[in-house]
C-alpha cells in the first residue's frame, strides 16, 4: 500500500523520526539533473510513459505505471531514434516513428530513498523524499511511502503522525506529476484539424474556412522545416497543402471561377517548393530498406549514393529554407490567409447549397468514378490509367475524412478501411514506380562513379520487380473495393443526405 | 512452486541457520520466497526482526486458513523475500490437524492456494514427531535434515529414515547434510565418511561449526549481511546451490 504525502515544509529527518516515533535510515543522494526528450507532438507523453535523460545516468524510459521499463547508459542523446539500440528503439518507434527527439523540458530534484524502522529495528516502510529543486516560489518536497506487506496498520500510523506537517497528495507521486509540478504543462500542437462543420451551411463558406485551416496547419510546420527538425515537418506541410488543393478542386464548381484560381495557385506554387527536398527525404529514410535489396557487395555504391543525396538535400534544404523566408512567399502566404478569411463570394450556381447534401453528392460520385474503372481496366492498362485511379482513390479519402463528422462516423470509418487496402496496394505501386523515375534520373546525371550506376541500376530492378507485384493486385484490389457490398454501404449512408430538398 | 522443509527430530543442529540463510540466498537468486517459522521458538522470526504472532490464527475452515496464513504473511526487508511468523499457540494448529479427516495433507493443500505469489517455500520446521510433522512430511518437496557428525544425531537420522519407513512416506524427499562440522575432531571426520557410506543423498557441500552463525542473534540477520567472505557464509551458498539443482530436478 502506497500513500502519497506533500510536506508543508522543509523537514530535517530528526524530526521524521520525532513525528513517527520512528528510526529513519536515509541515503543522501545528488539532485537528479532530468531533460525530458519528446518528439514536437508529444507522442512519448501523451502515451502516457515519460523518456527523459538524467545527466550523469542516460536515457531512462518510464511505462505508463511509473515503472522504468529501460534504461540506457548515454552522454547525450540521439536526435533521431534510429540511431538508438534496442530495446530503447522497439520501445520508441511505434510511439516516435520518424520524428526527432526534442529537449522539451529540464528540471532538477532529488530522490531521497528512506526506510522507516519500528522498535525492533525492522523496516515497516520504505520511502522516497522528493526535493523540487528551482522551483517558484518555494521548492515543494513529496513524499511517497509503501508498507511493506504485514505492516499496514503500523505505516498508517506512522502517516498519522505527519498529520501535521503534510496533506496527501491529490495523485500519486510519479515522474509525471514531479514534472508538472515542476512547471511542465506539455501542449501538444494540432496536427488534424478539427471543422466542427455545421451541415447546412453553404458549401463554398465551409470549403473556404476547411481551407483556411488546411493552409494554418500547414504553415505550423514552416518553423520546424526551417529548423531541420526532422523530416515530418516537410511531410505534414505537404499534406496540408494537399489536403487544401484536393478540397479546392473537389469544390471547383462550387466557387467562383476567380476566387478558385486566386487560392489554388498560390497553394500549388507553395506546395512545389518542397517537391524535390520530399523526394530525397522519402529516398533517404528508406535507406536500411534499399540496403536490405542489395546484395553486400553492392552496398559500397549504394553508401556512396546516401552520402551524395544526403549532400544534395542539405542543398534543397538550404533552398527551400531561403524560399520560405522570402519576403515574396510570406507575402503570397499572407495575402492567402487573406483571402480565405474574407465573406465567401456565393454567386457560384452551386456555392449556396447545403455542405452535407454537397458532400454527400461528391462521395457517390467520386466512389461511381472509381467503380467505373473496374470494368477498364485490366492486366493490360497503361500505368498512367492506374495512376488516375490512385488520384480518384485519394480524392475520396479525404473527401470521407474531412467530412467524417457529417455522417455515421463507425459506417464511414469501415468505409475509410476498405478504401484503405485499395490506396495501399496503389501508393506502393506508385511509390515504386516514382523511385525507380527518380533513380533513373540520378542514373543520367554527369560524374556518377561505377559502383553507384551498379547500386542504382540493382535497385532500379528490385523496385520494378516490386512494382510489377503490385500492379499485378491492382484489378482484384479495384474489384474487391468495387464489390456489392461496399457499394450498398455507400448508397446507405450517402444517398438520403444527398436528394435532400434545397439546391441541386 | 516447490515446498522444502528444513526438520530434525533433535534440537540445536542448525536448522533454523539454516532455514534463514537458506531462505535469504534463495531469494537473492531471484526466487520470489517464503519462510514459515513453525517453530513455537520464533527463532527464525527472531532473526528476521519479525514478532512472533499472539493467538491462534488457524481457522477450522480451509478458505478462512488461507485468508488467515495470507494475512500473516511480512515482507522482510530484503527483496522477494516475505516470512510468516512463528506462532505463539502452535498447538491449536496441531489439534487443528488432528480434527480433520484428510489427515496428512491439510498442509499441503493449504500451501498450494498461496503458491501462486511464490516460487519457494520454506518451512522452518519444530524438533518433534507430530501430527504438523506428518502433514510437513507430505507437503514438503524436499526435506532438508541437519546433522552433525556425531553417533547421537547419526542415531536420529537413521530413526527418521525408519519412520519414513514405517509410514511409506518418500524417502527419496529426505537430504540430509552436515551441519555444524568442527574438521579438526576426528569423530566428525569419522561419523562423516561412515554416513556417507550409508547414505548416498547426503548434500556435498557442509556446514562448518561456527562463531559467525551464532552472531546472528546478535546481528538478527542472515550471515551475508555481517559475514560476508567468512565460510559458513560461503557454505550456505555452496549449499544453497545443490539444493536449488536438487528443486530443478524435481518436476
Amino acid at each position: 500500500m502506497n500513500h502519497y504525502l506533500e510536506l508543508k515544509q522543509s523537514l530535517p529527518l530528526a524530526d521524521l523520526e520525532q513525528l513517527t516515533r520512528m528510526r529513519v535510515c536515509a541515503e543522501n543522494p545528488e539532485p537528479r539533473q532530468l531533460t525530458v526528450l519528446d518528439t514536437v507532438d508529444w507522442a512519448i507523453w501523451m502515451s502516457g510513459q515519460v523518456l527523459v535523460h538524467v545527466a550523469g545516468n542516460g536515457l531512462e524510459l518510464y511505462d505508463r505505471d511509473d515503472q522504468l521499463s529501460v534504461a540506457v547508459p548515454a552522454k547525450r542523446w540521439p536526435s533521431l531514434i534510429a540511431q538508438l539500440k534496442d530495446p530503447l528503439f522497439s520501445a520508441l518507434k511505434p510511439l516516435v516513428s520518424v520524428r526527432a527527439l526534442l529537449p522539451q523540458f529540464n528540471s532538477r530534484w532529488q530522490e531521497q530513498p528512506l526506510a522507516f524502522l519500528n522498535s525492533d529495528d525492522k523496516i515497516v516502510a520504505r520511502a522516497t523524499l522528493y526535493h523540487l529543486v528551482d522551483t517558484t516560489p518555494a521548492p515543494p518536497s513529496f513524499l511517497k511511502i509503501h508498507a511493506l506487506r504485514g505492516y499496514n496498520q503500523e505505516v498508517q500510523a506512522l502517516v498519522n503522525g505527519l498529520n501535521p506537517v503534510t496533506r496527501t497528495c491529490p495523485s500519486a507521486i510519479t515522474r509525471k506529476f514531479l514534472l508538472q509540478r515542476c512547471g511542465l504543462n506539455p501542449n501538444p500542437p494540432a496536427t488534424k484539424p478539427g471543422f466542427h462543420v455545421n451541415p447546412d451551411l453553404p458549401t463554398a463558406e465551409i470549403v473556404l474556412r476547411m481551407v483556411a485551416e488546411l493552409l494554418s496547419l500547414a504553415r505550423q510546420q514552416e518553423e520546424g522545416l526551417i529548423a531541420d527538425i526532422d523530416s515530418e515537418f516537410t511531410h505534414q506541410y505537404r499534406v496540408n497543402l494537399r489536403k487544401g488543393r484536393s478540397l479546392l478542386s473537389l469544390f471547383k464548381k462550387e466557387l467562383t471561377p476567380q476566387l478558385y484560381c486566386a487560392i489554388q495557385k498560390p497553394l500549388k506554387s507553395m506546395a512545389k517548393t518542397t517537391n524535390q527536398l520530399r523526394d530525397l527525404d522519402v529516398f533517404l529514410l528508406d535507406q536500411d530498406g534499399y540496403r536490405a535489396m542489395l546484395p553486400a557487395h553492392f552496398h559500397p555504391g549504394l553508401e556512396g549514393l546516401f552520402k551524395r543525396l544526403r549532400g544534395r538535400r542539405r542543398k534543397v534544404w538550404c533552398k527551400v529554407t531561403a524560399t520560405l523566408k522570402q519576403e515574396e512567399y510570406l507575402e503570397t502566404a499572407q495575402q492567402l490567409e487573406q483571402r480565405l478569411k474574407e465573406p465567401p463570394d456565393l454567386s457560384a450556381p452551386r456555392s449556396g447549397t447545403a455542405i452535407k447534401k454537397r458532400v454527400s453528392r461528391k462521395i457517390l460520385s467520386q466512389y461511381r468514378k472509381i467503380k467505373r474503372h473496374d470494368a477498364r481496366i485490366d492486366a493490360t492498362t497503361p500505368d498512367d490509367r492506374v495512376h488516375e485511379v490512385r488520384i480518384e482513390a485519394k480524392k475520396l479519402r479525404y473527401l470521407l475524412e474531412l467530412f467524417a463528422e457529417l455522417f455515421a462516423y463507425d459506417q464511414v470509418r469501415q468505409l475509410i478501411k476498405a478504401l484503405k487496402k485499395l490506396q495501399d496496394n496503389l501508393g506502393r505501386f506508385n511509390d515504386y514506380s516514382s523511385q525507380c523515375l527518380f533513380l533513373e534520373s540520378l542514373l543520367r546525371g554527369a560524374g556518377i562513379k561505377t559502383a553507384e550506376r551498379d547500386a542504382i541500376s540493382g535497385l532500379i530492378a528490385v523496385l520494378y520487380s516490386k512494382q510489377q507485384h503490385e500492379r499485378g493486385q491492382v484489378v482484384d484490389m479495384i474489384a474487391a473495393f468495387s464489390d456489392t457490398e461496399i457499394a450498398e454501404q455507400f448508397q446507405k449512408l450517402f444517398t438520403d443526405a444527398a436528394a435532400q430538398d434545397g439546391g441541386s | 512452486m516447490k515446498i522444502v522443509a528444513c526438520y530434525s527430530f533433535k534440537g540445536g543442529v542448525g536448522k533454523t541457520a539454516a532455514a534463514v540463510n537458506l531462505a535469504y540466498r534463495a531469494a537473492q537468486s531471484g526466487q520470489r520466497t517464503l519462510l514459515i517459522d513453525l517453530d513455537p521458538q520464533g527463532a527464525s522470526s527472531f532473526y528476521f526482526r519479525v514478532r512472533p504472532e499472539a493467538g491462534s490464527k488457524w481457522k477450522k475452515q480451509t478458505l478462512e486458513q488461507t485468508d488467515a496464513l495470507m494475512g500473516q504473511i511480512r515482507e522482510s526487508d530484503y527483496s522477494n523475500l516475505d516470512l510468516i511468523p512463528a506462532q505463539r499457540s502452535l498447538r491449536n494448529l496441531d489439534i487443528l490437524l488432528k480434527q480433520t479427516d484428510s489427515r496428512e495433507t491439510v498442509l499441503r493443500r493449504l500451501l498450494k492456494k498461496i503458491s501462486q505469489d511464490y516460487d519457494l517455500i520454506l518451512l522452518d520446521c519444530p524438533p518433534s514427531v507430530s501430527r504438523l510433522a506428518e502433514n510437513i512430511f507430505v507437503a514438503a518437496d524436499l526435506i532438508l535434515v541437519p546433522v552433525i557428525p556425531t553417533p547421537l544425531s547419526e542415531r536420529t537420522y537413521d530413526q527418521l529414515v525408519r519412520f519414513f519407513k514405517d509410514k511409506d512416506y518418500d524417502r527419496k524427499k529426505l537430504l540430509p547434510f552436515f551441519s555444524m562440522v568442527d574438521a579438526r575432531k576426528q569423530l566428525h571426520r569419522d561419523t562423516a565418511l561412515g554416513m556417507r557410506q550409508r547414505y548416498k543423498r547426503i548434500l556435498r557441500h557442509a556446514i562448518p561449526y561456527s562463531t559467525d552463525v551464532e552472531r546472528m542473534g546478535v546481528h538478527r540477520a542472515p550471515l551475508d549481511l555481517f559475514a560476508r567472505g567468512r565460510q559458513a557464509n560461503r557454505a550456505y551458498l555452496a549449499l544453497w546451490e545443490e539444493v536449488e539443482l536438487q528443486l530443478a530436478g524435481i518436476g
